[in-house]
């Protein structure tokens, strides 16, 4: 794995300099160009960027110009990169190569070392090897002390969805010391927890996130559910802490500030 | 013991029974007796399970399906047309929109009563159209174009306050409204529908004296000294009551009003004194099965409530239907 | 019962400016059969249902004396007994329960087992009380349906068109039973189409066309050549009953005369 990014890293050295303009249409594309990329190479980042409960790079997105991922919007900004990862429609990507654009699309981080390998090869295309080598390294230091005990804990988001190992949501876990109980509810594929099994399972913690900003929805009632509400005032257990999705929905820097601020409240927690 | 007493005490005993079914079904396998014993026990976390997570969903089944049945007789005595009810008419649907609109604006968040309001509301304004559209014929293309009419308007407009909500879970909660729901309902719930959902039960039975007359026609209950706008009123208001807010809380659940008066109806006869207190019942009974039939089938998640009644309800109703235009032919 | 039961006062009835029925006025009295006829369109219904109170009316109708519109709803509906025409049963019902409803004016629908087992009975319905009455003869359904009004004891009964559409056996069974009604006290008017049944049944008939009253009086003054020429466009063919001449049929009035009228001495009855 580390071979292969080497290899990759030596092999962009001999590519053109790095790109003036990149442009970014998803969201986990967008931190990495915040983390990496010098402001002036940044040229466009995706309106989702703006909404601080999906990325943490919010305030720094409204001095950018946005776009929405469509063919048009690019092609009048012409930029010399466009990052993509698989979130990315297949057909927009598509129709902007055929119109010229240089597109390159990034792979999904679904662990830790998926992270590290993403970070790099982003740091190839946008031209700052050496800021991506002292990120990468950051992460690597993430596994170096895990804390000693090891409670058990659960990511419960609006409407009861717990996130699966497509996600970065185990590794958050991991990487805090919480042993995950969601194998042990038959959601090791990620899926839709039950009020009744979470009570009975009781993790010690219970990771809230996925809130939105603005408006209600049915979603919120299941964590507000009066069950776990009661269970926990009766037992303790469950205690909840809220660590925004949009430090650990990518792979990117904020992953670090994710799983530091879930050590931190956890060192403090009763 | 006369036939319709018989049907009524067994209706109980089946509701006892589905009730302790209810109670014991549930993503938590526990066995009946630990259930049993648990608040005696200070089993708190089966006692929890029981009182706040399944009690209150058999609960609710219960009363929500009592105001379905209820109300679906009592259209179909004051529409003197077996097609009818809140379902089919269109009442439900535009119920679940006031529900929507109460909910998604954010005013029940502050007013937790505005979302059983919302439902009332919309329901009240889906009767009172519903008349309007059939100018009381109760001839059933009337009655059926009316259904549709207002159940379009009503689901179109709650796809689009749900695709306006700030809130971007909104969009994927549509499937709730328009299918039904008794997943984890709280007691908070349960405070919330089931109180109107018995006036509303009171009215109607209230009303069910006089719509005996109409039995006759609107002119002979009128001679007869029935008030017959009142009658609508009571009935209007009754099935406002009785359906909203249950709406409200549990989304459209649809075909519970048609199914049980036509089951009970042969037993108990057709008068509505008689057919409208076994109605609640039967359709309390039946709600509660459906729901019951919900978490057993093995499905990724649980079946959505109001699935389970269509499956039943749609092609009972199309066969009412085919056989009405044989009868008419 | 001192008073007329029913008296009507220039009754008019109105769709926007269009009049439909009306000014007409007419006494019903006790023990006496009122038959209202005329031609279709004439407003006989909008006349019977404006007198049971259904429609809104200028001009007064009073009961015994006292204004209808002034009586409560409960007093109105325990003097005046109403069927209208082509009576529907919405929902299955017995005999004895359809029966039963009459009783509603009077609030003792489900104790009133008394009133109704004489109405069955007077209206000879006892064998089939529990019987659904949809699957009742069409005669049966009419006396059920007039049992239903005998079991509410009304001193006035309108009635709508109670022979139209039944057999001529069940036509006389249902205004025998009518006239038997009168005897026990009651008054009745009552709607009927057929010429000579009116003339044969009715003490006194009242002819409307064009929504007015153009004659009122004993069948036998009445009904003479000149008026059913002019209202109805037929002549009529007469017999001698008990010695008076009466209407027992009618035949069209244009002049080809194909039949000599000779009197016909029938039987007494």
């Amino acid at each position: 794995m580390h071979a292969a990014a080497l290899l990759l890293a030596l092999a962009s050295l001999h590519c053109v300099a790095a790109p003036a303009r990149i442009a970014s249409i998803n969201l986990c594309t967008d931190a990495l160009l915040f983390d990496l990329a010098a402001p002036a190479q940044i040229a466009s980042v995706t309106a989702l960027s703006r909404d601080p409960t999906l990325s943490t790079h919010a305030a720094r997105a409204r001095d950018v110009p946005v776009n929405h991922g469509r063919a048009e919007e690019l092609l009048t900004l012409a930029p010399d990169l466009v990052l993509a990862d698989g979130a990315s429609a297949a057909a927009t990507v598509a129709l902007l190569r055929r119109l010229g654009l240089r597109v390159e699309t990034l792979p999904m981080a679904t662990n830790l070392s998926d992270v590290i390998a993403l970070v790099q090869r982003a740091g190839d295309l946008i031209g700052a090897p050496a800021r991506a080598a002292a990120l990468a390294a950051r992460l690597v230091a993430l596994e170096a002390s895990p804390p000693t005990a090891a409670p058990t804990a659960l990511i419960v988001q609006p409407g009861g969805f717990v996130p699966g190992p497509d996600t970065l949501g185990p590794t958050l876990l991991a990487l805090a010391g919480l042993r995950d109980l969601a194998p042990a509810l038959g959601l090791d594929r990620g899926g839709f927890a039950n009020v009744e099994t979470l009570l009975l399972a009781r993790p010690a913690v219970l990771v809230r996130g996925g809130e939105a900003s603005a408006g209600r929805a049915l979603a919120d009632n299941f964590l507000n559910h009066p069950a776990l509400v009661q269970a926990r005032h009766a037992h303790g257990g469950m205690h909840p802490v809220a660590v925004s999705d949009a430090a650990w929905a990518c792979g990117s820097a904020s992953l670090i500030d994710a799983v530091t601020h879930l050590r931190a409240a956890l060192a403090s927690a009763p | 013991m006369s036939a319709p007493r018989r049907i009524a005490v067994l209706q109980i005993a089946a509701i006892v029974a589905a009730l302790l079914a209810s109670l014991t079904v549930g993503a938590a396998a526990i066995p009946l007796h630990t259930l049993l014993a648990a608040p005696f026990v200070g089993d708190a976390d089966t006692w929890l399970i029981l009182r706040e997570i399944r009690l209150p969903r058999a609960l609710l089944a219960l009363a929500i399906g009592a105001g379905l049945g209820m109300s679906g007789a009592a259209l179909q005595a004051l529409l003197r047309n077996p097609l009818a009810e809140p379902g089919v008419v269109g009442i439900s649907s535009t119920a679940a929109f006031g529900a929507v609109l109460a909910f998604y604006s954010g005013l029940s968040y502050t007013l937790p009563l505005a979302l059983p309001l919302g439902g009332l509301a919309g329901a009240l304004a889906g009767t009172l159209l519903m008349l309007r559209l059939t100018r009381g014929t109760g001839a059933s293309l009337a009655l059926i174009l009316a259904g549709v009419a207002l159940t379009t308007f009503a689901s179109a407009g709650t796809s689009l306050v749900l695709s306006l909500a700030p809130n971007p879970y909104a969009a994927y909660e549509i499937i709730f409204w328009l299918m039904g729901s008794l997943a984890d309902r709280s007691l908070a719930h349960v405070a919330l529908a089931v109180p109107f959902i018995v006036v509303g039960l009171a009215l109607l039975m209230y009303a069910a004296r006089d719509l005996e007359a109409l039995a006759l026609g609107e002119d002979s209950a009128r001679s007869l000294g029935v008030d017959v706008a009142r009658l609508k009123l009571a009935v209007v208001v009754g099935t406002a009551l009785a359906v909203g807010p249950g709406v409200a809380v549990a989304g459209f659940i649809g075909f519970v009003g048609l199914l049980v008066p036509h089951a009970l109806r042969p037993f108990v006869g057709a008068r509505p004194a008689r057919l409208l207190p076994q109605c609640a019942l039967g359709g309390a009974l039946a709600t509660l099965v459906a729901d019951i039939a919900c978490r057993l089938v093995p499905t990724l998640g649980e079946l959505k409530l109001g699935i389970v009644t269509a499956l039943l309800g749609a092609p009972f109703f199309l066969w009412l239907l085919t056989r009405e235009r044989s009868l008419h032919a | 019962m001192n008073a007329t039961p029913l008296v009507a006062r220039d009754v008019l009835v109105t769709h926007g400016a269009h009049r439909v029925l009306g000014p007409v006025s007419l006494t019903l009295a006790a023990r006496r059969v009122l038959g209202i006829v005329g031609p279709n369109g004439a407003g006989k219904t909008t006349l019977v249902r404006a007198l049971a109170g259904l429609l809104r009316h200028a001009g007064d109708v009073e009961l015994s004396g006292r204004r209808l519109a002034s009586c409560p709803a409960r007093e109105r509906a325990r003097a005046i007994g109403y069927l209208p025409q082509d009576p529907a049963v919405a929902w299955p019902l017995t005999t004895r329960e359809l029966v039963a409803l009459g009783r509603l004016p009077h609030g003792d629908a489900a104790t009133s087992s008394a009133h109704v087992a004489r109405a069955l009975d007077t209206l000879g319905l006892t064998s089939l009380a529990t019987r659904d009455v949809l699957t009742l003869s069409g005669g049966e359904r009419m006396r059920a349906h007039l049992a239903r009004l005998v079991a509410g004891a009304h001193p006035v009964l309108l009635i709508d068109e109670p022979t139209a559409s039944l057999d001529p056996g069940y036509q006389i069974e249902v205004l025998d039973h009518l006239r038997r009604l009168t005897r026990d006290g009651a008054a009745v008017l009552i709607v009927l189409h057929d010429l000579p049944l009116a003339a044969r049944y009715c003490d006194e008939v009242l002819v409307l066309a064009g929504g007015l009253a153009v004659a009122q009086g004993p069948p036998t003054e009445i009904f003479d050549d000149a008026l059913l020429a002019a209202v109805f466009g037929v002549r009529g063919i007469r017999a001698s009953l008990a010695g008076t001449p009466a209407l027992v049929g009618i035949r069209s009035a244009a002049p080809a005369a194909s039949m000599h009228e000779t009197p016909v001495t029938m039987p007494e009855r």
